[in-house]
């Protein structure tokens, strides 16, 4: 059986990576006027986080940064944490047995989630609209949502690839315990399930 | 092992009833639940302070590389500028203490007199549909306090609308600005008994920084060009301030609905600095 690593480094590295890039969406991206369309960062770091290291590390992982996403610009609490969670998990789940967790699998993962988080968007504005005698209709919704959505998607995708060599070689597990295997119990679902 | 591997499905359905329950808790105006993110806010400030400095750093130190021959020119022009308005502020002095005495003796009253302006930096922008609110930071500290019936007017420099206060913490408060779907105000036509109207945030138009005006009375005589203003119904907006301009009429098939597109007149993606109008 091998050695449980410390649980220190990647409660350390998920909130030094949380903080910082929930921070960098909310000021530095919108300074960047070249950018028509803004990365979701704290999405991907939720989806990659649920993909790569298991479902407790993503549901964690979301409901933190989904916290901080709602602190910065929510108009709720509870509502990004609820989404990001069910982002990662959703990234856990999606076509698991086909992508089997193969790093770069994690773009399309990327795309579908979030094509996936784009859709719950619409039904929470159709559901519950701001002004009682404005209901947008769904039509309308999703019209929007397709105009936006692949730009978006493609923006996630492109910002991903950083983030996913980031938590791949710098991330919260050692990466040659990665390459040898995600599920022997050395990585998120194993570790936190021994906790 | 089934036990095992049901258990987490447990918790996730309990997280999410939480979560439901928590999202319904803090959406109500002035709702203690959301100074939850308080001592978050307090340990957060200093880190994005230190962002906000090195971002404008950055943006002015690459401005000073690019722009060099050209800032110089602009210096001095604004150097001459600077002289000519030198001399005018001391008319201008001379004239305000006159004013001052004036005003107190005819005892007018200054339109904002009932209120206490309190300045804050932006700190945080929207992310995207759902989380579409600025962050400043001042809050509960500063006096901000939001009720169920009780919010207040954010203004830039120039006096002009950027939203009204959603919520607040300890050190924070959310705005939300003008051209969100979810906010609504009372506007008029800038004119001698110019006629009252709603202007309103729009799913369509925010993408493209603009707002609706609708409720537009038939009478009502409405041009593309004509400047709204806050008509000071309903409490939270003191009336005067400028809201925007009218950009586009669109008739419908009856007059009764009218709807009107609105330009608002603060430029919202460069404002940085805001003022709350807080009523005393």
């Amino acid at each position: 059986m091998r050695t449980q690593q410390p649980l220190a480094r990647p409660i350390l590295i998920y909130a030094v990576y949380g903080v910082v890039f929930a921070i960098l969406q909310v000021t530095v991206l919108p300074e960047l006027d070249f950018l028509k369309v803004r990365p979701d960062l704290t999405l991907i770091l939720s989806i990659l986080t649920g993909y790569l290291f298991g479902r407790i590390d993503g549901l964690f992982l979301g409901l933190a940064a989904g916290f901080l996403r709602d602190m910065l610009a929510g108009r709720t609490l509870g509502l990004g944490m609820l989404l990001l969670m069910y982002a990662a998990l959703a990234a856990h789940y999606l076509l698991r047995d086909f992508f089997r967790r193969k790093t770069w699998m994690g773009l399309v993962q990327i795309f579908l989630v979030t094509l996936l988080y784009e859709l719950a968007l619409v039904l929470m504005s159709w559901f519950f609209p701001m002004l009682p005698d404005q209901v947008p209709s769904f039509g309308q919704l999703m019209a929007r949502m397709a105009t936006t959505m692949p730009l978006q998607g493609l923006a996630n995708v492109a910002f991903g690839v950083p983030i996913l060599l980031l938590l791949r070689y710098k991330g919260p597990y050692d990466p040659r315990v990665l390459d040898e295997d995600l599920d022997d119990g050395s990585t998120g679902e194993g570790k936190w399930r021994l906790i | 092992m089934p036990r095992n591997s049901r258990s987490p499905i447990y918790f996730i359905i309990l997280v999410t009833i939480s979560l439901i329950v928590l999202v319904i808790a803090s959406s109500f105006p002035g709702s203690i639940i959301n100074q939850l993110s308080s001592p978050f806010s307090v340990i957060l400030e200093p880190i994005q302070k230190s962002v906000l400095n090195v971002t404008d750093l950055v943006r002015t130190g690459s401005a000073a590389v690019f722009e060099g021959a050209q800032i110089r020119r602009e210096n001095e022009a604004l150097q001459l500028e600077n002289a000519t308005l030198r001399n005018q502020v001391t008319q201008l002095e001379e004239a305000g203490r006159q004013y001052e005495e004036l005003k107190s003796a005819l005892q007018l009253k200054d339109k904002y007199d009932r209120y206490e302006i309190i300045g804050g930096r932006l700190m945080t922008r929207e992310i995207g549909d759902w989380f579409d609110v600025f962050r400043i930071d001042i809050g509960i500290s500063d006096g901000l306090s939001v009720g169920e019936t009780e919010s207040f007017a954010v203004v830039d420099a120039q006096s002009r609308l950027v939203g009204r206060i959603l919520s607040t913490d300890a050190t924070s408060a959310k705005i939300l600005p003008v051209i969100h779907e979810g906010f609504s105000v009372s506007g008029k036509i800038d004119s001698v008994n110019g006629d009252l109207l709603r202007v309103r945030g729009d799913y369509d138009l925010k993408d493209q920084g603009l707002c609706m005006v609708d409720q537009i009375p038939m009478t009502a005589s409405i041009h593309v060009g004509d400047i709204l203003v806050t008509s000071g119904l309903g409490g939270i907006f003191p009336s005067g301030i400028e809201i925007g301009e009218i950009i586009e009429i669109r008739e419908s098939l009856s007059v009764q609905n009218r709807q009107a597109v609105l330009r608002p007149s603060v430029d919202m993606q460069n404002v940085s600095v805001v003022f709350v109008m807080k009523g005393q």
